[in-house]
């Protein structure tokens, strides 16, 4: 606390005069010399002799006559005076006084606080609650259950902000969730993280997403005053390293939810003390820290308790060892995801299915792996044989054979999601169709070698159980294969064709009249060749169905449509005509159709207007988006007095 | 006897046992010679707290009379809190009465306490301080203390927002 300053220099330069009456100098210098904690021991003769020292004492015999602010006390005795505010709102009021007092007022453990140690006494002193007020607001001051969220983005993140949250949130049921997005000038340093750790020990989730300022010994305030953590987000932290993590791994024993994301400073060394730690963890992100390797996703997967039910691991300098482990110890995995692993082999997702420890996984997800080959999707079937969901993006190697192959184990799967794989072609899809009997959602999206079939296959399978059909650019799927998945699945409920420019009205009609049940969601955006007579033949045959329906950039859509639409959809509810041929005469229509309730209307780059506005705000209630965009032909003003009157709705313009 | 000298070179001489009161001076005087300087602590200022610890220093040295640390108990629930209380009512209302001060040579005593290190009377002056903010708002405060408001005008939206609750029945 208190110091004395001796220095060895020059003997006795010792100012005969007022030497500090000048009592913010004085001040300054208890301050100062705190800080810098030049204490010496007392020895034979101790006094102040430095330069520094000298020019304040001429400072002091200037401004004499000025009386002493609270400002000019130490921070250790502002903070004793803070400390013995008593309640949460007394400080909250004093924390608005200035930054210093502020900062301050928050850096007060919950445990320091003098008033919380007499809780008796406060309850003498309180009055009878009154019953009108709102009820949790005295429970609150007594509990901290955490169930205040804050989310800070880029300029609001401060460590001013940060302090009014921990002061303002600890008397009112206390913060539970805190979200930092910052960018790269954000300015929230441990300053302010540990003013939350300090107020704020419910917390139980911290997101922080670019906070270049925050470092291990931040992350360690939260560690310590924060054992309830359950999910944790480092993104974009250059400044946390193991240190820190090890920190939240030790004290922090229910984590549940960790993502870590282009951390340099994280390795193996952190994610053991994680794996041997956390016995709770569930789902654990790992994305871009070149110093994870093999042994870090190892320790953290064959723990003792296998409690980890999600990983994605993306980017890392894993090899075909990292996927062993976690086939042979993923016991509990029900999730896997796994993008862009460069030194992943063939052998590793061979080893991964082989080993057949992935009992309950349901879902596999393989993005930008060289290493997935026929083979190793062939094991992940043989390993996880309830699998439900196969994702597989831009795999070079994977092909028909492996499709197959893997078709032939997977009988459980129910949902297919084929991206960027150009070596596979419509009979691998075909085995996939015709060998897994729950199969419901199909995707294709810009497979460039799924293409027609220049012959058609003696017996075509039947799929009865597939209910949505996506094939998104992939630019050779036209008239045969279409025609044909028609046949193969009559239970057909939704179709995505979204970016088939060659699809024409020739091609879905059979499509549409195969569908036994009824199409609920049709997304043809951007088939420019579709016309009105293929949403008039839609609308008959599945109006009763239909909830769905998007036109985007249908550019042959007219008026006749909507009249189709208006005539015979009954349950439509999301409908979008942006970039239509469509006019002010079929908006009326279809606005003023009675046994339309559409949500939704999308209307961007439509050449309508502002007569129909009229008709759009008769809508009614049910209207609760409403899109205008790009509408030039409309006024702001309009629109304005649209938005008075539908009022609930959510008009963009 | 302990010679203390002030910052503006006046000397004072006090018994060990008041000048003790103040633990840096107990340390220093434990390995040096008896002349102290204090250049941080105006006459002013060195006679008051010097007034107080001859006080402290009278009282703490005769054992407490049973009636007045019934006394004491009784009276345990009063607004003022101590770490460690001053349990005699007498030399307690001698106390209160001795920081009845502008708030200026109040700060004088708290930076010369918490310099010589004398934990009651930091708890003291400290304890006053915090009964003269206690119950104002931030406004005021400021005016009584002269602080000035460096919040920009959103920092101080942000935090009233934040801690709108406690503004409220005001």
């Amino acid at each position: 606390m208190a110091a004395l300053v001796k220095r060895g220099g020059s003997d006795d330069i010792y100012p005969g005069g007022p030497f500090f009456s000048n009592l913010v100098d004085a001040g300054l210098l208890v301050s100062l010399a705190r800080t810098v904690d030049v204490y010496c021991p007392p020895s034979k003769r101790s006094r102040v002799t430095a330069p520094l020292i000298l020019s304040v004492g001429e400072k002091a015999a200037e401004g004499k006559q000025q009386p002493r602010s609270i400002d000019t006390l130490p921070d250790e005795c502002l903070f004793e005076i803070l400390r013995r505010l008593p309640g949460d709102k007394e400080r909250s009021n004093s924390a608005c006084v200035s930054k210093r007092w502020l900062m301050l007022l928050s850096s007060i453990c919950s445990s320091q606080l003098i008033g919380r140690m007499k809780p008796s006494l406060q309850s003498v002193n309180k009055p009878l609650p009154d019953l009108n007020e709102h009820p949790s607001v005295n429970d609150q001051e007594i509990q901290n259950n955490g169930f205040l969220t804050r989310r800070l983005e880029a300029e609001e993140a401060t460590d001013i902000r940060l302090s009014a949250i921990a002061l303002g949130t600890c008397s009112r049921g206390g913060l539970g969730k805190l979200f930092i997005q910052g960018n790269d000038s954000t300015k929230v340093s441990d300053v302010g993280l540990s003013a939350i750790a300090h107020a704020c020990p419910s917390l139980r989730a911290l997101s922080m997403w670019k906070v270049p300022l925050v470092t291990d010994a931040g992350l360690q305030e939260i560690a310590n005053e924060c054992p309830l953590l359950e999910k944790l987000d480092l993104c974009h932290c250059p400044q946390i390293s193991d240190k820190g993590l090890i920190a939240v791994a030790l004290k922090c024993p229910n984590l549940m939810t960790l993502t870590i994301e282009a951390s340099s400073n994280i390795s193996n060394k952190a994610l053991q003390f994680v794996g041997r730690c956390c016995s709770k963890l569930k789902y654990v992100t790992i994305k871009d820290c070149p110093e994870v390797g093999d042994q870090g996703i190892a320790s953290l997967v064959s723990s003792p308790s296998p409690s980890l039910e999600r990983i994605k691991l993306q980017a890392l300098n894993i090899s075909d060892l990292a996927l062993a482990v976690i086939g042979q110890y993923g016991k509990n995995l029900i999730d896997l995801s796994l993008v862009s692993l460069k030194k992943v082999g063939e052998k590793g997702f061979w080893v991964m299915g082989n080993t057949c420890g992935l009992q309950k996984l349901r879902s596999i997800s393989i993005t930008c792996c060289s290493g997935l080959t026929d083979i190793g999707l062939q094991a992940v079937a043989k390993g996880s044989p309830l699998l439900k969901q196969l994702f597989v993006r831009k795999s070079c190697y994977l092909s028909d054979a492996g499709l197959r192959a893997f078709a032939e184990k997977a009988r459980a799967l129910e949902n297919f999601h084929l991206e960027n794989c150009n070596r596979v072609t419509f009979l691998g899809v075909l085995s996939v169709l015709s060998n897994c009997p729950k199969l419901n959602s199909l995707a294709l999206m810009r497979c460039l070698g799924i293409r027609d079939l220049p012959y058609a296959p003696a017996q075509l399978p039947s799929c009865m159980s597939l209910e949505s059909l996506i094939i998104q650019d992939c630019p050779d799927v036209t008239s045969a294969s279409l025609q044909m998945v028609g046949k193969i699945c009559p239970q057909l409920q939704k179709i995505d064709l979204g970016g088939q420019a060659g699809v024409t009205d020739a091609l879905l009609i059979p499509l549409i009249e195969n569908s036994k049940v009824g199409l609920v969601e049709v997304n043809l955006r951007g088939c420019v060749n579709v016309t009105d007579a293929l949403i008039t033949i839609l609308a008959r045959a599945h109006g009763s169905t239909l909830k769905m329906l998007n036109l985007d950039g249908c550019t042959k859509i007219t008026d006749r449509s909507l009249m189709a639409i208006a005539n015979c959809c009954s349950v439509l509810d999301d409908l979008d005509l942006s970039g239509c041929s469509i006019g002010n005469y079929g908006v009326a229509v279809l606005a003023s159709a009675k046994q339309l309730s559409l949500r939704v209307l999308s209307l961007a780059s439509c050449s309508i207007t502002t007569k129909c506005l009229p008709f759009l705000a008769n809508m009614g209630q049910s209207v609760v988006g409403l899109n205008l965009q790009q509408c030039r032909l409309i006024t702001s003003d309009a629109v304005a007095v649209l938005e008075q009157k539908l009022w609930w709705c959510d008009i963009i313009s | 006897m302990i010679k203390l000298v002030s910052g503006d070179g006046a000397e004072f001489e006090v018994e060990e046992e008041v000048a003790f009161q103040s633990k840096i001076i107990k340390d220093i005087v434990a390995d040096a010679d008896d002349v102290i300087p204090l250049p941080t602590v105006s006459s002013k200022v060195l006679i008051q707290v010097i007034e107080y610890c001859r006080k402290h220093a009278a009282v703490n040295s005769f054992p407490l009379s049973p009636s007045s640390s019934a006394a004491a108990a009784a009276s345990s629930s009063s607004s003022i809190s101590y770490s460690k209380p001053v349990s005699d009512p007498a030399l307690r209302a001698w106390d209160n009465e001795f920081v009845k001060l502008n708030n200026s040579s109040l700060f004088d005593i708290v930076i010369a306490a918490n310099y010589l290190d004398i934990e009651e009377l930091v708890d003291l002056v400290l304890e006053t301080v915090a009964d003269r903010i206690k119950g104002k708002q931030a406004q005021e405060i400021r005016r009584q203390f002269n602080i000035e408001n460096d919040f920009t005008p959103e920092e101080e939206e942000a935090l009233r927002r934040e801690n709108s609750w406690a503004f409220q029945n005001n």
